[in-house]
């Protein structure tokens, strides 16, 4: 196996060869079952005369037939309580903007409820309902609005939640579904937003103004249609759009992809990577915008942190890892192990990494440490905006923990509701002022 | 030719339905053992997806669909079988796993070796998202209509998937790392 084979490549081929050897030999056993079997009639399924594909809905709908009587009974019990707040005087306006306390406030979409927490994880607070279950979060500069992605069995849609006022927009999409492996990306001025979305036969990427009124879809022509497009960035001088172009259609779904550069009116797209680039592995940009670099996973048997600088189109490897983000002062990066490097070190090929948190060294999954929960994280952590923690969702997904990034005291752990293990960036920090 | 056995079978021919059967009992098993890494549930649950889609034909309404179809069928009946087993399993504790320093062609042996582990260690819904796009080599876009899911919840779910093996892998390179800088563990 050499390094320049690709992680999707390699898994394709062990795949074949893994079922290769594999010589069925119950058909003879399985005819006879089925022949023995009487095959339900046309008519049987709402499939054959409903002009949608119901199979997986009708249960639901006889479901939500029985399930009426209850909801009917929670909703008077649910209106009891409410008529017993409001005239004991119990039930108060909900609580202001989460305010931007010296290190900001940590926000989380905790399943259907998005919550905020004071940075040592207390003062809990409930900031909105939200639709549906909601990720990748990614805040405004100014801390005063969210977007989201949000899903749901039948639908999917980037967002936009002012946090002031608890209103929401759908921004607009081309088709039925968006792109929704990364979340969207804020404009430096916050005044638009760009986010990919999906026009049934491609991925597309659009910019339109934050509050979803219109949109421009890019000319995206030199990269292949079947390409996925993935984890646009915002650069910090607002000249760029960054994002990562994978074949996920062929056999190499997460690589290698190219990261292009494009400006936010559609002109000058080009490739700016030269080595092949992960699409799961995140793209984040140095947040000085008098020096442009841009931190992404190099795609490969072993993924590796590198950082290419638009300015020189210098290209380097930094450290043998994936999941980078940097620090708000531009001059530490952290990647998955949990660790933390200062730029100029990885750069020199100097000094030791800080270990935020150990990780562990048996070889074993994040699924197999359930012992870990509420210790260690199991995703890319974001740094807080005075650069001393790392937050990240829990091991298991059952809590968000705050830990220091210099690695020492304890971690700090946020309990969930819901269970965010499946979920990308349920967690955010809000800026302090 | 697929499709004139599709509307036969539909309409209780048998022997087209043992044609098409034929035809893609040997991806089904393959794909279900990749899932279950089982040989007796894989054979179940290629059997149990089978007898379904015999049962169900008459009221599948496209027959250009019914490969995406039977593949559904499959997944399904792949995590019913992992579900059903996973009630009744004694969990095992496993065996602290060391990656030898080899070179050449080990080192290929030990690279199979690793992408199995991490295989393994996903979810089966994680892995049969993964089977059916690179083992069966199906279009994200139509992994997402065959598991029932929108297309962007099937580009995360694969995204996390090979995120979880990459962790896994990570972690057993480290294995090897830690003890050569004696770094703490």
């Amino acid at each position: 196996m050499t390094t320049d084979d690709t992680f999707g490549q390699h898994l394709t081929a062990w795949l074949h060869e893994e079922a290769g050897h594999r010589v069925p030999e119950h058909l003879g056993e399985v005819l006879v079952q089925t022949a023995a079997t009487r095959q339900r009639a046309w008519w049987s399924s709402p499939e054959r005369w409903l002009p949608v594909d119901t199979a997986t809905d009708m249960r639901g709908r006889i479901a939500a037939r029985r399930s009426l009587v209850w909801l009917a009974l929670i909703a008077l019990v649910i209106l009891a309580i409410l008529a017993t707040a409001i005239a004991t005087g119990a039930l108060r306006e909900p609580g202001p903007i989460p305010g931007l306390a010296t290190n900001g406030r940590i926000l989380v979409a905790d399943g259907p409820t998005l919550k905020s927490f004071a940075a040592d994880g207390s003062d809990p607070r409930t900031v909105m309902a939200l639709p549906a279950t909601a990720e990748y979060l990614v805040l405004s500069h100014d801390g005063t609005r969210l977007g989201m992605a949000v899903s749901s069995d039948a639908n999917q849609y980037m967002a936009v939640v002012r946090l002031g006022d608890a209103s929401s927009t759908a921004l607009p999409k081309l088709a039925g579904q968006v792109g929704m492996g990364s979340g969207l990306t804020w404009s430096p001025d916050d005044q638009r937003v760009a986010y990919i979305t999906y026009d049934g036969s491609r991925d597309h990427i659009v910019v339109g103004p934050s509050d979803g009124s219109t949109f421009t879809v890019m000319a995206t022509d030199p990269i292949d249609p079947s390409f996925g497009l993935w984890s646009p960035v915002w650069s910090p001088d607002g000249h760029w759009l960054a994002f990562v172009a994978a074949d996920y259609q062929a056999d190499n779904a997460t690589g290698p992809g190219i990261i292009y550069l494009v400006h936010p009116d559609g002109t000058e797209l080009h490739a700016l990577s030269t080595a092949p680039a992960s699409a799961e592995g995140g793209l984040s940009w140095s947040p000085d915008p008098a020096v442009l670099r841009l931190l992404y996973t190099g795609a490969g048997t072993t993924p590796t942190v590198r950082m290419v600088d638009v300015g020189t189109g210098m290209d380097q490897a930094l450290v043998a890892s994936f999941w980078p983000t940097w620090s708000p002062d531009g001059t530490r990066f952290s990647y998955w192990g949990t660790e933390v490097r200062t730029t100029a070190d990885a750069l020199a090929g100097r000094g030791q990494a800080t270990i935020a948190i150990h990780a562990w060294t048996d070889g074993k999954s994040c699924e197999e440490h359930s012992e870990l929960k509420d210790r260690n994280f199991c995703g890319p952590a974001e740094f807080s905006p005075d650069d001393t923690r790392l937050i990240a969702p829990d091991i298991t997904g059952s809590s968000i923990l705050s830990v220091m990034a210099d690695g020492t005291g304890q971690p700090i752990v946020i309990p969930l509701e819901a269970n965010v293990k499946d979920l990308g960036n349920p967690v955010v920090w809000q800026p302090a002022r | 030719m697929q499709r004139d056995l599709v509307e036969r079978a539909r309409t209780g021919d048998h022997d087209a339905f043992a044609e098409l059967a034929g035809d893609a009992i040997s991806r089904l098993d393959g794909a279900a053992w990749l899932i279950l890494r089982d040989s007796e549930q894989a054979k179940d649950a290629v059997q149990n997806a089978l007898v379904r889609a015999w049962r169900d034909l008459p009221t599948l309404r496209d027959p250009e669909r019914f490969d995406a179809w039977l593949h559904r069928l499959l997944v399904r009946a792949c995590i019913d079988e992992a579900r059903r087993v996973r009630r009744h399993r004694v969990d095992v504790e496993l065996t602290p796993l060391t990656v030898p320093a080899v070179d050449g062609a080990e080192s290929a042996v030990v690279a199979r070796d690793q992408l199995e582990r991490g295989f393994l260690r996903l979810e089966p819904e994680m892995r049969a998202l993964i089977v059916l796009h690179h083992y069966l080599d199906l279009p994200l876009p139509t992994v997402a209509a065959t598991l029932g899911i929108p297309l962007g919840t099937a580009k995360s779910r694969l995204h996390r998937a090979l995120g979880l093996m990459r962790a896994a892998l990570d972690a057993d390179s480290r294995v090897g790392q830690a003890t050569v800088e004696g770094r703490p563990a």
